[in-house]
């Protein structure tokens, strides 16, 4: 049992990572085979996880409704509509107009997700009234760029001297020189994570060691 | 917030100023010429220079939550194909709820346009696992997207003609509200060479720099506003150009805001010292 537990997903992760990290390096017909067989596999792990996320969801649910923790409620209308949904979208074709799938996709997804989107901006101009202070330099340096991005992004600030420039200063340079800087951060990061699943020092994946 | 002014002003303050503010908005007369950046026309001019009958690929992933700043951007991308009359093939990579979204904003662009679906556009369906998506089409279209959204095969679809791989588009536009547009950098550029440019929210805009500057993309349409200069570019303004009083006076409202936020606090500041 131990061997299926452990030993073959480290087995598959090791030669899965090393196969396609010396693939990207052969530029031969075979490889593009592997590499085509991989990502028929990727694709299918990737709807298997779709359906893993899809029984998360009702697991939670179902539990909250069980235990009727505060705001259950929710939960059950997060459970109905999920169902009634899923019941659409098996009646008739997938989600061809004028079907029902459609038209809750039309009628209530749209409408209420824009509605959220909507209220963010409401809630943004709240939170940048109350949380962007000119505390320290660093806090005020923040809030000189946040405003010449702001004003430097709409018709009104071509008006006013310096903003455009500056704006797009900011985003060429100073933008692209942190951004740039964290990407290689994550890169490297994520190399030495790799490495890490391959060898076998990173077991976490394996449920949490 | 401080105690003080959150008595001072509080949030349904904020929130009624704002409100106010959007409404007087929309009664500003609207301006239809916002002269394109060198980031916008970056995408503008390859399209622009593509030859009558060329394919072009769009990667429409967003959803109803930021359908109200990406649909102008794809809007105006499609009437300026369809000027060119080139191919157009529209795909998703976002969610399953990007391609209802997508077929409804093609289909009554395609009406107003002329463009015929199957001859002059294709749509596809959504493709779950972004990066593998993009790979596994550098390899083979009919492997991934062996039907198109209708259920017909790719080789009976005269948009899709002389197709077989990524490769086949000579330029590949990745409008997103979520990160797949890393994905057609990092997969689509990065190992197939594929001339990509992206469309995003403003919010985000700044993620993609790097790749401008580095020339993985050749241009990149931010927000509302790039919407609004691509429009004026294609010469159609449409709702990006609309929209852009209302942003405006948010933007300035907000801003004026964070000012008074801090003479209050400093102000406070200064009374308990």
């Amino acid at each position: 049992m131990i061997h299926l537990k452990r030993t073959v997903p480290l087995a598959i992760a090791f030669l899965s990572g090393i196969i396609l990290m010396l693939q990207y390096f052969i530029p031969h017909p075979a490889s593009e085979t592997v590499l085509q067989y991989s990502q028929d596999w990727l694709t299918t792990i990737a709807y298997v996880a779709m359906l893993l996320g899809v029984g998360s969801l009702l697991q939670s649910h179902s539990l909250k409704i069980r235990r009727q923790v505060p705001g259950w409620g929710y939960s059950a209308v997060a459970l109905i509509t999920f169902g009634l949904t899923v019941l659409a979208g098996f009646h008739g074709k997938e989600d061809g107009p004028g079907g029902p799938l459609n038209w809750i996709y039309e009628n209530l997804l749209n409408q209420m997700s824009a509605t959220m989107f909507s209220i963010l901006g409401f809630f943004i101009a709240s939170a940048a009234f109350r949380a962007f202070r000119a505390r320290s330099l660093e806090s005020t340096l923040l809030l000189l760029a946040a405003v010449i991005i702001m004003l430097g992004q709409v018709p009104v600030g071509a008006h006013l001297p310096v903003i455009p420039e500056a704006a797009a200063w900011i985003l060429a340079v100073q933008t692209t020189a942190a951004k740039r800087a964290i990407m290689f951060g994550v890169a490297l990061g994520s190399i030495a994570t790799a490495l890490r699943v391959i060898f076998g020092i990173e077991r976490a994946y394996l449920g949490g060691e | 917030m401080s105690v003080e002014l959150k008595k001072l002003i509080p949030r349904w303050a904020v929130f009624f100023v704002v409100a106010v503010a959007l409404v007087w908005s929309l009664l500003i007369p609207r301006k239809s010429d916002f002269p394109g950046t060198s980031v916008v026309k970056g995408v503008y001019d390859r399209i622009d220079a593509l030859p009558a009958g060329s394919p072009v690929l769009i990667s429409s992933d967003f959803d109803p939550g930021s359908e109200a700043e990406m649909e102008p951007m794809l809007r105006a991308v499609l009437a300026h194909c369809w000027r060119k009359k080139l191919r157009v093939v529209v795909m998703t990579l976002c969610s399953p709820n990007s391609m209802p979204l997508a077929r409804r904003i093609v289909t009554e662009a395609a009406a107003t346009h002329g463009a015929v679906e199957g001859t002059d556009y294709a749509l596809m369906n959504f493709k779950a696992g972004a990066s593998a998506a993009i790979l596994a089409l550098g390899q083979s279209w009919a492997q991934v997207y062996p039907v198109d959204l209708n259920g017909t095969k790719i080789s009976e679809i005269p948009a899709m003609k002389g197709i077989t791989k990524l490769t086949d588009f000579p330029y590949a536009l990745c409008i997103a509200s979520v990160n797949t547009a890393d994905s057609w950098v990092l997969a689509g550029n990065a190992r197939y060479g594929l001339n990509v440019g992206i469309g995003c929210t403003a919010v985000s805009a700044t993620d993609y720099y790097p790749y401008l500057n580095s020339k993985q993309i050749t241009g990149l349409i931010g927000g509302l506003a790039g919407a609004a200069q691509y429009e004026s570019l294609v010469k159609e303004p449409g709702d990006a150009s609309a929209k852009m009083p209302t942003q405006s006076v948010i933007h300035v409202t907000i801003v004026l805001l964070i000012v008074i936020g801090n003479i209050l606090h400093f102000v406070a500041k200064w009374r308990k010292s």
